[in-house]
């Protein structure tokens, strides 16, 4: 609740300066209040597992903020934790090794373990799919949903080594970076 | 230029040696602060920074990700970062992170 209520302040603030500097922008608020609270969510669920704390001192925590880009005319809100990465996470649940095989006889993915960007693309096409299991991938999913509803956006998604970019348009791209971040970063940029 | 659009790979090199650093620091902090507690002296101080004068950019998702870097370390050790040469911080830099915290 305390979330819900501090990531719609955000937004709430973001929409009105949006209003102020960016009159005739279409920005759906309240599509992308839910992409940003589900982003959230997901964090409190996956992002801070107990075994983390044997490994590293973190506080379970997420950061949040928002820009208005006038002379670009962009709308962003950026979601920031410092847990377990998304790689990380999808490495440890049950139905990772049936992901492998399905990436493996489906795909031209290659090394799929070792590909951060191609692990989060993974976890990104499972929430996608029908098959209701509780995990990051839904979430995930939901994330994207809301840049289909824009005109002209994308959300970024970096977590470890890994990198997802997911288009308006529909189309999508990935990479791995040499240098890791700690935990994960969610950004949706909106153009108007 | 910090900003993961327009110079990732450097920006993300980065941080991984501001994450690395602070790390190192704090650990230092900590052990000082012991020792000089057991000693009744004065709080320790950390002489690990980075010089940010030189960045003339800096996008709103990296100063997030700096803010977060040492808001953890401050809330596990008590560490209180310190930032040097501040007049000399391009003003659009400085007041990104000032606004982000």
């Amino acid at each position: 609740m305390a979330d819900s209520s501090k990531s719609g302040k955000l937004i709430d603030a973001l929409e009105r300066i949006a209003n102020e500097h960016l009159p005739d922008s279409s920005v759906d608020f309240d599509r992308l209040a839910s992409a940003v609270l589900e982003g959230i969510t997901n964090t409190k669920q996956h992002a801070y597992p107990a075994e983390l704390a044997k490994s590293f001192r973190f506080t379970e925590r997420w950061w949040a903020t928002g820009v208005i880009d006038k002379a670009e005319r962009r709308v962003s809100a950026i979601i920031y934790d410092q847990g377990a990465s998304i790689p990380d996470t999808i490495m440890r649940a049950p139905w990772f090794p049936a992901l492998v095989d399905a990436a493996k006889r489906l795909t031209s993915w290659g090394n799929f373990e070792n590909d951060d960007g191609a692990l989060i693309a993974g976890a990104m096409a499972v929430g996608r799919s029908k098959t209701r299991l509780s995990h990051r991938g839904k979430g995930l999913a939901d994330m994207e949903s809301f840049m289909r509803t824009c005109s002209k956006g994308r959300l970024s998604v970096l977590s470890r080594n890994g990198e997802y970019v997911s288009y308006a348009a529909g189309d999508a791209t990935r990479f791995t970076h040499s240098s890791p971040i700690r935990g994960t970063l969610v950004q949706w940029d909106v153009w108007v | 230029m910090l900003c993961l659009d327009k110079n990732r790979d450097e920006t993300l090199h980065f941080l991984s040696q501001v994450r690395a650093g602070l790390e190192a620091a704090a650990s230092q902090f900590i052990n000082r602060s012991r020792r000089r507690k057991a000693q009744h002296s004065p709080p320790a101080s950390v002489g690990n920074y980075w010089d940010l004068s030189c960045v003339h950019e800096i996008s709103p998702a990296v100063a997030l990700m700096l803010a977060a870097e040492y808001e953890r370390l401050h809330d596990h050790t008590g560490w209180r970062s310190s930032a040097i040469d501040v007049h000399k911080w391009d003003i659009d830099v400085f007041s990104l992170l000032e606004e982000i915290g």
